[in-house]
């Protein structure tokens, strides 16, 4: 662990309290989650990288799972012939290459994503009712920062600039990925530096990515107000709190309007990566009917966000979130 | 002169307890005015609707502004300690120097290190690891870089030793107050801030008893040492509040006749908390 906080300790820190007030907080935010935003990834992007330094070279001759002495492209082996393999690769569609190297990509990033929903439930949870707890929100109020900055600030870098940070992190995986798959290339007679230099997506996919974090958790948001209203009042446990009503109201539809419109509400909301709610209600899965919108990057955010303008849902539901964030700013203001 | 609270019928209920029940002062420029009431009177919600803290009803000016709708820009001219150690305790030091900074345009951090420079407070350690008596020096010293014209102190110094207390009344006192600021306290340990106030106020159920200057109150009031024998007529001249001490009689005046008062013993100034107890129990005005 001592060498995490010494790597911890070498990132240049960013001048935010130069930028007036929000950035003020927003370096107080960081401090406050620097374990959830740059420890635990960290942890794990180097265990992640231990992996495939030990695949590539001390182990089974692979690279992320692909086994040099058995390649296919599209069905074809290429083992004999790599030469043709990426031939083939540089043939296919640019944008569903693109596309494909961004989902694989993605995927070897997924377990540090993984991490950014738990750091937005505990972060925002916690955030109002640990002021509350610990007394420091008296010396928070002492300041001149109206409660509308303090609780969007602290939204912002919870569910923004948190998870913005962590894909960072697992961007350095990736990169270390593919200087890792350049040097297996050479090492076995395989022009992979090129292909993987020239084709993997790198910036783009990395501020997809949190874009796409963005517009999850604005279809996400009637949950991330609850979570911070309940960081506003619970008297202890806001996990629990939070979490009962919830249970509750899926049980009780279930018992007594034998339904699950609540339940599947939710599960829309909070999925917004695979799923989406048509202007009817339904849920459909993404992909098959929606072919356009599967990818991690920033048309695809885009895409994601507007098919919601469309639906009455997609306004009510975040009308609802921004009700609750109201709501969390209004206890925060008076709730002594 | 320039008035800095002004308060017309201020009230707060909780549910059916009336925390204040609508009360009425103003609070000039260059005061120190020491809030005194026993727990539950009232104080703590009188000073959190100053701060626009929590929701009153009647009438509060604060610098001229509505402290319920204003707090945040109200916050440029008031400082407060409400409570001891309410400072973060996972920040370091110098971080919360650092986050003042950033949020408060009248703080100079210059003054606040200067201050800490004087004392043992280390800057990279996190408040914490810093003793009780560290993190309110820590405290004040952000206070004191803090160019505001209202300070408010709600206890504190509450659970510190008495070097610290001292020393944070006479820093307060030496190197922070002046004609162009008001400062408002409470505290149980009322001797110890007595020597330093210009004003008293006395809450007792939510309502305001006594609210005048630390001169008016010790030409107002007096104690004086009565014999057993002399009891009757020490009574007959209508003291608020009598105690036996000693094999003697000490009796409290309010505004009675000093020459009369002298032919039944000597004559002495009534402590602030002597003060206070016997409004509390005596329960005359």
């Amino acid at each position: 662990m001592s060498a995490i906080s010494e790597i911890r300790g070498k990132i240049p820190s960013i001048p935010l309290n130069k930028l007036g007030q929000v950035g003020g907080i927003l370096k107080r935010e960081y401090l406050d989650h620097r374990t959830g935003f740059i420890t635990v990834p960290l942890v794990f992007a180097a265990f992640m990288a231990i992996g495939i330094l030990y695949g590539a070279f001390f182990g089974h001759n692979q690279f992320l799972g692909l086994d040099i002495d058995n390649i296919h492209v599209n069905g074809d082996n290429v083992t004999a012939d790599f030469e043709y393999g990426i031939e083939r690769l540089n043939n296919m569609n640019l944008r569903s290459l693109e596309k494909a190297m961004g989902i694989a990509m993605a995927a070897l990033m997924f377990p540090i994503l993984m991490i950014i929903p738990f750091v937005i439930t505990f972060g925002l949870l916690g955030t109002l009712y640990n002021d509350r707890k610990n007394r420091s929100f008296l010396f928070w109020k002492s300041m001149p920062v109206s409660d509308t900055k303090e609780v969007l600030s602290k939204l912002f870098a919870i569910a923004v600039m948190g998870p913005a940070i962590i894909v960072g992190i697992a961007a350095l995986v990736q990169l270390f990925a593919m200087v890792v798959g350049s040097v297996f290339g050479m090492i076995h007679d395989i022009p992979a530096a090129s292909f993987i230099w020239n084709n993997v997506p790198t910036l783009s996919l990395w501020l997809g990515l949190i874009a796409n974090i963005i517009v999850l958790g604005i279809w996400a948001l009637p949950v991330l107000g609850w979570f911070m209203a309940v960081s506003a009042f619970a008297p202890r446990a806001p996990l629990l709190v939070a979490a009962v009503p919830i249970a509750g109201a899926i049980a009780l539809e279930a018992m007594f309007m034998k339904s699950a419109h609540f339940a599947s509400w939710l599960g829309g909301r909070l999925s917004g990566w695979a799923l989406q709610i048509d202007g009817r209600g339904d849920i459909k899965v993404f992909g098959s009917d929606n072919p356009h919108i599967d990818g991690p990057f920033l048309g695809d955010a885009w895409d994601r966000l507007s098919q919601g303008f469309a639906s009455g849902e997609f306004w009510f539901s975040t009308a609802l979130g921004v009700g609750l964030i109201a709501g969390a700013i209004y206890l925060r203001r008076y709730n002594v | 002169m320039t008035t800095v609270i002004e308060a017309r019928n201020l009230g707060k209920s909780y549910g059916k307890f009336r925390a204040l029940d609508g009360i009425s002062f103003e609070i000039p420029l260059g005061r120190i005015v020491g809030v005194i009431g026993a727990n539950g009177a009232g104080k703590t919600t009188m000073l959190n609707a100053i701060l626009g803290l929590t929701r009153y009803d009647g009438e509060l000016k604060v610098m001229g502004k509505n402290p319920s709708t204003n707090r945040a820009k109200l916050m440029e001219d008031v400082c407060f300690i409400s409570d001891v150690a309410t400072l973060p305790r996972w920040m370091k030091v110098a971080q919360v120097l650092d986050y003042v900074e950033s949020v408060h345009p009248k703080f100079d951090r210059e003054v606040a290190l200067d201050y800490l420079s004087r004392t043992t407070v280390p800057l990279d350690k996190k408040v914490r690891k810093l003793s009780k008596g560290m993190i309110t020096q820590t405290h004040l010293a952000v206070i004191m870089a803090i160019d505001a014209k209202l300070l408010v102190l709600d206890e504190p110094t509450l659970g510190l030793d008495i070097i610290f207390r001292k020393g944070f009344y006479a820093s307060l006192l030496e190197e922070y107050f002046d004609k162009h600021r008001t400062i408002v306290v409470t505290t149980h340990q009322v001797e110890e801030i007595e020597h330093i106030l210009t004003d008293a106020m006395f809450i007792r159920d939510g309502e305001m008893v006594v609210y005048e200057t630390m001169d008016d109150l010790a030409m107002r009031f007096c104690q004086v040492l009565v014999d057993q024998e002399d009891a009757g007529k020490a009574r007959a001249l209508d003291p608020i509040f009598e105690q036996k001490a000693f094999g003697k009689v000490n009796f409290v005046y309010n505004g009675v006749d000093k020459n009369k008062l002298k032919k039944l013993g000597d004559i002495k100034r009534v402590g602030l908390a002597d003060l206070f107890v016997a409004y509390m129990t005596g329960g005359k005005r």
